[in-house]
């Protein structure tokens, strides 16, 4: 059973020791001249203006958190949107018409979702965490 | 494809679901209301209350277990009830004493009581898990509620330190768990335990089962802070607010363990559970020396009171090992594994509540020499924090005396030399631990203090090391009645 896996590990060796061949290979035989002007950090051609390191303002974090809170919400969407029609139908759904009676399933697991979504907004609005200062 | 949802499902979970809504009506409430948070520890535990009445009352009407709700997916046995009642009376006294800590020390927020009771459902759900995904999100549902617990000290550096610590950890520990778990249904094609119980049996040899339990072993020895996965310990017991310490010592251990015994009896079948030389206990033996003598040496060195019982509880951890060895080669001794269960998280609460009793918002007065003289101003927190130490310690009249009792009778009752060596180490290893119990009791009796400390007055304080401490008493003294609870709470009973 382990023997199927062997295309995988000769894929991963090849990987591993391609790149690592061709890493060596480029840090024997190139030559190394560096100046000031190859030393530069790459930011799409362009020259840095200042130091990478700054501190980003904790407002950001927030709305990412937030908009990941959501984002996964649209994503649930989709799933429970196709399957929709099944999760309605108490018996089997055939050529998309629903045999043997509809139960209210389907609606009543989107709905407990949601509140417990809108319970969270509620507790985020509450806090003032939708407010930018 | 049909789906069916069988309302009778959700009465027998009730409890679970009841106290996760509660959780979410306290969090509204406290965005809602502001202001004070004491109200919020009140509501807490009035909605654990009303949680322990239903899960009081499963137990009371049980006839038998109910395996197939949702799908295999949540069981509900007397093991699982009697593991819910520890986690809610470890809930209501932490937020007791939770009540008066962050008075003092100025955090009154209702989210830290809300996490409580979501970490609590959690812990629910992981014990009644039938299954491997939703013994995951129960896991998960607790450990994120923990993690935030630990570093919900504002402005406390250490606190903020533990936290991260803590969930760094975790996370890595959750890979492995999962991965773990993906291993095993790959080769088994199921994650239901109980049928696993049945298809593991003849794939016990294959390098992948094996790799995948091994990874699941390693994140639940994380969980429940087994050596050499213990290193998190006492930076988070002693980074976190004292209340959360205590609740992390007591019901999060008992959640792992509860758990691990699960696992136990649905991933290892009967002959693969051997002192022979491909048996799964060896393992389990091994670690549970390593845990209870590394723990017990390390705290001997401790000065800082906090990080001594984390060690504590590690070592604690290592007892409880033997329990799961008694259990995986007979189910039907739980109960004396119960009873550890039980006596440990009592008395633990207990010794953190005095912890927690004695800082003040300037000094946390953690060390030893902040505990000197204790006894002549507050002889009778001295006596009760005496009593917990000595129940750590195994000492009689105390509850940790009959728990060491009935496990190490337990134990013996095989007839095994290796079960035999087991029980001399930990009795070796008790005997060695009574150096470092009684050194904070050294330093309240018999030694002077430069200043008188400023403890907590709060009423709620006294409430729980009360309770604690007649509870410590009641199980040292009288302990039929609770052995013969926890002697009914049998898995699929």
């Amino acid at each position: 059973m382990l023997t199927s896996y062997l295309p995988l590990l000769v894929l991963l060796i090849v990987a591993v020791g391609l790149v690592g061949v061709f890493t060596i290979l480029a840090s024997l035989l190139g030559p190394s001249r560096p100046t000031p002007e190859k030393d530069i950090p790459y930011e799409s051609g362009l020259d840095p203006a200042s130091s990478p390191k700054i501190h980003f303002n904790m407002q950001f974090y927030r709305i990412a958190l937030l908009f990941l809170v959501f984002d996964i919400e649209a994503a649930f969407f989709y799933p429970w949107a196709v399957l929709y029609r099944d999760l309605s139908c108490k018996g089997q759904v055939i050529g998309g018409a629903c045999h043997g009676g509809a139960t209210a399933f389907g609606i009543l697991v989107m709905a407990v979702f949601l509140t417990i979504l809108i319970l969270a907004l509620t507790y985020v609005w509450r806090k003032r965490a939708l407010e930018w200062d | 494809m049909s789906f069916s949802l069988n309302p009778a499902d959700f009465v027998h979970l009730a409890p679970v679901l009841f106290l996760t809504v509660w959780a979410c009506l306290v969090l509204l409430a406290s965005a809602i209301g502001g202001g004070h948070g004491r109200h919020y520890g009140l509501l807490a535990i009035l909605g654990l209350i009303l949680s322990g009445l239903g899960v009081a009352l499963s137990w009371v009407q049980h006839v038998q277990p109910a395996t197939d709700l949702f799908a295999g997916m949540m069981v509900v046995d007397r093991f699982a009830l009697f593991l819910d009642m520890i986690f809610i009376i470890a809930g209501i006294l932490t937020a007791l004493v939770a009540d008066a800590y962050l008075e003092e020390h100025r955090f009154t927020e209702g989210e830290f009581f809300a996490l409580l009771l979501l970490s609590i459902s959690g812990m629910m759900m992981m014990v009644h898990a039938g299954d491997l995904v939703m013994f995951v999100i129960g896991l998960e549902t607790m450990s994120l509620a923990i993690y935030a617990l630990v570093a919900s000290w504002p402005g406390q550096r250490r606190s903020a330190e533990a936290g991260f610590k803590y969930f760094l950890m975790g996370a890595v520990a959750s890979a492995f768990l999962l991965y773990g778990i993906a291993l095993l249904y790959g080769v088994t094609g199921t994650t239901n335990l109980a049928k696993l119980a049945g298809v593991i049996n003849g794939k016990a040899g294959e390098p992948l089962v094996l790799v995948g339990m091994f990874m699941i072993l390693g994140a639940m020895g994380f969980k429940v802070a087994l050596v050499p996965f213990h290193m998190w310990t006492p930076d988070a017991y002693e980074g976190a607010p004292t209340p959360v310490t205590g609740f992390m010592a007591a019901a999060v251990k008992a959640a792992g363990f509860g758990a691990l015994l699960r696992l136990v009896a649905g991933l290892f079948s009967a002959d693969a559970w051997t002192f022979g030389s491909t048996g799964w206990i060896n393992i389990f033996w091994v670690l549970s020396v390593l845990t209870m003598t590394i723990g017990n040496i390390s705290a001997l060195r401790q000065n800082n009171v906090k990080r001594m019982l984390a060690y504590s509880s590690i070592a604690h951890a290592g007892y409880l090992l033997i329990g799961v060895v008694v259990v995986g080669l007979d189910p039907s001794q739980m109960g004396a594994v119960l009873f550890y269960v039980v006596a440990y998280a009592v008395t633990t609460l207990g010794a953190f509540a005095v912890v927690a009793w004695i800082g003040s918002r300037d000094v946390e007065r953690t060390t030893l020499e902040d505990w000197y003289g204790v006894a002549k101003h507050h002889p009778a927190v001295a006596l009760a924090m005496m009593l917990f130490l000595f129940s750590l310690g195994g000492l009689p009249p105390t509850a940790g005396f009959f728990a060491k009792f009935y496990l190490f009778k337990a134990a013996l009752s095989f007839d095994s030399p290796q079960m035999l060596t087991l029980v001399l180490i930990a009795i070796a290893n008790s005997v060695v631990s009574m150096y470092y119990y009684l050194r904070p009791i050294v330093a309240m009796y018999f030694r002077e203090g430069a200043s008188a400390p400023k403890p907590l007055t709060s009423f709620s304080v006294y409430w729980v090391l009360g309770i604690t401490s007649a509870l410590v008493l009641i199980l040292g003294m009288a302990p039929d009645a609770t052995l013969a609870w926890a002697a009914q709470a049998l898995m699929g009973g």
